[in-house]
């Protein structure tokens, strides 16, 4: 087990310092940040004494290891603006944390339902709603359906809020526009699952004994069935903390999803960086720790 | 319904701020009780010192501007009108303008604004080595910026005409508002996160980029001048909202008072109840051959050629099409109508396919060799709306004559770098003569151009920044030269009128379109003076009085 996790940290560092330098590279492919925050009228001098300023005078080498030294002192620099980039990201990363999370509840409340309504009933009419439901989910864009969810429980019925700032009601529409992907996902995992689970011997054996229906379904199916889903919703959580950008846009919602997407139109470079590599923290750090659960889980893992 | 802005929409209002700008005493009205919530795509600002920025983003203006105040300001015809300066004056040598300061003028925190407080913003703005604000182009000319009593002498080591524009609230950016130096010597930096302003709206609270809560500025202690711009609501809200359907739907919903549409939504929004108000020419586009004077083996060095391309456009389809009929052709590029210098009686390029395919036969292009063209675009919040579409339509318009042209879409700052760095074909003496380079450029209808024109067209190789060759075509740099260094009003603006003529009856640009600003407004709203059109955001919000 030891090893394992050694093995596994080290994967996750180099991950790490693979994105942390793909971004620095990537950012300052897109232009001179001194040209672009300095305006066009600026006379040459000037924007020499910008850069000097920034450190962009310095060769890319140079600022790549002042980059990366900076990195491991949790120093992301300042954006240009001159605020700390960490303060920026630590600031926006609770309301991103809290939809990722009520999204979570939507996918989990709505997905595990429909995955097992579908499973026991297979071929029934449920089993096709909960399909659909969940060809639905997996086809729709985010964005289309956060418009959609718009306009039909804001505008046309006024139930829920348009955006984000009138309080708890504010998170309805965007955790579903998010979740609803993931609820595709849990129904189908759930399903496969369930159905695997119901064929085997030991369900037989419980439904031989005489054990009610809805006992063999939850206690002995069931609790087999969702450590798959356990793992999924480990996972989706990241993609939610990184597929946020649109729906964050959409809900005016003040997340990292949106401070990146008004960091990319501002070109503040700083804070671009800081927020792709702090994703990746997450995203990385999630994966990390399903892989050590699921090692944790079945030995098999460990030892394969 | 919908209902197009006119100056006349706004006289009773525009009168009282001429007449309050004059010094006649001017009624106060009260502000109204109620909140109004209006919208903008996106806001910043707090905490950020405006000297950081290369001009004060469009973003900040929402708040910024009804927070802070401008020494000077443009009418709804781009005249320039008295703000916080009195009166404005050049010295026979046209080295110096002085400018009056208001007295009695008074900043949200009870201080008094004085001509020192003028002088410390203008000079922070320029020379102060933190400093990346546009206005930091202008050092090299300024000598000094001083104040004595309730004057301020601006010193320049040139002739320069254009100073006031330098400091009105449109040409300046940011660059004109002044900030109390007592104040900011007091709190340091924590000015930007508590700005304290002369205008008519104080600020109460921000939440990040989310919203802005602003109270009207009532203290009994105001000057006269501040009285006749009291708020028309007490209370403001500006909310943002990035995408442009949530942006309608706070509009459908009643949460929202005033908001900025996009040309898509109005269609959909025309006879829903909504009210829609719309401010012409708020927004313009031109576009421009990169090889002309640059390059002696450019196609675009022959006149038949320029003419061709800029005749091949169906100005008027694009306008319905494209922009749904919410833009016109336009015969000049910064010189639309009401504009200082507007060239009167010009018409746009008239839609001429059979003419421009003979044009360009006679310059030696047909079937068997069509000519190349590749549009260079890109997408600018807050400026010219749907380029990127507009470009594909003139592609098509060229196609239809036989014309090869290529569109290529890009990032604006991406380009700006491209343009200046002289990348794109033709911007250097050996680059192939085609594919010509047009390169497509929108922006705010501002009222005064002949810096930005001189930016684009002078030889200012020491900037890095020309994209013209003063030496094969010398003309255009003179005639703007001449223009930035007459000081008589109204001979600058004949002189501008003249450039806008020779242009076009040289084909050196090809002015495209002016595009209009659209406005949802809910029954809460009367007037607003929306005053200088070039503005696509929520602006001018004090001016915003209830409906009876």
């Amino acid at each position: 087990m030891g090893r394992y996790l050694a093995s596994r940290l080290l994967q996750a560092l180099l991950g790490l310092i693979f994105i942390s330098t793909l971004v620095f590279f990537l950012v300052r492919l897109t232009g001179d940040p001194a040209r672009i925050l300095m305006s066009d009228f600026a006379p040459l001098e000037l924007r020499e004494q910008l850069a000097e300023r920034l450190g962009l005078d310095r060769p890319l080498y140079e600022q790549y290891f002042s980059y990366m030294s900076g990195l491991v002192r949790l120093d992301l620099g300042d954006s240009f603006n001159g605020q700390p980039v960490l303060d920026i990201l630590l600031a926006r990363l609770p309301a991103t944390a809290s939809l990722a999370l009520a999204a979570l509840v939507v996918a989990i409340i709505l997905g595990l339902p429909l995955g097992i309504l579908s499973a026991v009933y297979r071929g029934s009419a449920i089993d096709m709603f909960s399909r659909s439901v969940a060809l639905f989910g997996q086809s729709v864009p985010a964005f289309w359906l956060a418009i959609m969810l718009v306009l039909i429980f804001s505008v046309i019925l006024r139930i829920f809020p348009v955006a984000f700032g009138t309080g708890p009601e504010s998170y309805v529409l965007p955790s579903i526009a998010i979740g609803w992907a993931a609820v595709a996902g849990i129904a189908r995992l759930v399903r496969s699952s369930m159905l695997d689970v119901l064929d085997s011997d030991y369900v037989r054996m419980a439904r031989a004994k005489g054990l009610p229906p809805h006992v063999v379904v939850v206690k002995h199916a069931f609790r087999s069935a969702i450590i798959p889903v356990l793992t999924f919703s480990g996972l989706v959580i990241g993609s939610f903390l990184n597929g946020s950008v649109v729906v964050e846009t959409v809900f005016a919602w003040p997340g990292l999803g949106k401070l990146t997407m008004d960091a990319v139109n501002g070109r503040d470079f700083p804070v671009v960086q800081g927020a792709v590599i702090m994703i990746a923290v997450f995203f990385i750090t999630i994966n990390l720790i399903v892989d050590l659960l699921y090692a944790y889980l079945d030995p098999r893992i460990r030892y394969g | 319904m919908s209902k197009k802005f006119s100056t006349n929409l706004a006289t009773g209002v525009v009168l009282s701020l001429v007449m309050a700008a004059c010094g006649s005493p001017a009624a106060s009205p009260a502000a109204s009780d109620g909140e109004l919530v209006t919208v903008t795509a996106s806001l910043t600002g707090q905490g950020q010192d405006p000297i950081t920025q290369a001009a004060l983003e469009w973003s900040h203006k929402p708040w910024w501007d009804d927070v802070h105040d401008f020494v000077i300001e443009q009418d709804a015809d781009g005249n320039l009108v008295p703000a916080l300066a009195t009166e404005w004056v050049a010295s026979n040598d046209g080295l110096t303008w002085t400018f009056t300061i208001r007295e009695g003028v008074k900043f949200h925190n009870g201080d008094t604004l004085t001509a020192e407080d003028v002088a410390w913003s203008w000079n922070r703005i320029i020379f102060d080595p933190a400093s990346t604000h546009t206005m930091t182009g202008r050092a090299p000319v300024v000598e000094s910026i001083t104040a004595e009593g309730n004057q301020v002498m601006v010193v320049t080591t040139s002739p320069q005409a254009a100073v006031p524009f330098w400091w009105s609230e449109v040409d300046g950016e940011s660059g004109g508002a002044v900030y109390s130096q007592a104040y900011y010597e007091d709190v340091g930096d924590e000015m930007w996160s508590k700005p304290v302003g002369t205008g008519p709206y104080q600020l109460v609270s921000m939440e990040g980029d989310q919203s802005a809560t602003l109270t009207a500025f009532l203290d009994e202690g105001r000057s006269d001048w501040q009285k006749g711009r009291t708020a028309g609501f007490k209370d403001l809200t500006i909310r943002a909202a990035p995408d442009s359907s949530t942006r309608v739907a706070l509009l459908q919903t009643g949460d929202a008072d005033v908001v900025p549409l996009p040309i898509s939504a109005v269609e959909e929004l025309e006879g829903s109840g909504v009210e829609l108000i719309e401010v012409p020419n708020a927004t313009q586009s031109v576009m421009w051959c990169l090889g002309f004077s640059m390059n002696p083996d450019s196609p675009c060095n022959d006149v038949r050629v320029r003419e061709a391309l800029s005749i091949a456009i169906d100005r008027q389809g694009i306008a319905d099409s494209v922009f749904r009929g919410y833009a016109e052709p336009s015969s000049s590029f910064m010189g639309g109508a009401g504009s200082h210098g507007n060239p009167e009686g010009l018409q746009p390029p008239a839609y001429d396919p059979e003419r421009s395919e003979l044009l360009l036969a006679e310059a030696g292009f047909d079937s068997s060799n069509p000519l190349q063209v590749e549009i260079v675009v890109a997408d600018v919040p807050g400026d010219m709306p749907l380029m990127a579409t507009m470009a594909e339509a003139i592609a098509g318009n060229y196609a239809d004559i036989g014309v090869e042209a290529t569109v290529r879409i890009g990032e604006e700052q991406a380009n700006k770098e491209a343009l200046f760095g002289f990348e794109f074909n033709g911007q250097e003496p050996d680059d192939p003569p085609t594919p010509i380079t047009l390169y497509m450029r929108g922006m705010d209808n501002r009222y005064y151009f002949v810096d930005e024109q001189a930016t684009l067209f002078t030889d200012d190789s020491e900037n890095g920044s020309s994209v013209w060759n003063d030496e094969e075509f010398p003309e255009m740099s003179e005639r703007l030269r001449a223009i930035q260094a007459e000081f008589d009003f109204d001979t600058q603006g004949e002189m501008m009128a003249d450039y806008h003529r020779w242009m076009a009856e040289n084909w050196l640009q090809m002015p495209l379109l002016t595009a209009s600003a659209v406005f949802g407004i809910s029954e809460k709203v009367g007037d607003w003076d929306l005053r200088v059109a070039g503005k696509g955001f929520v602006h001018n919000q004090w001016s915003i009085q209830p409906a009876e």
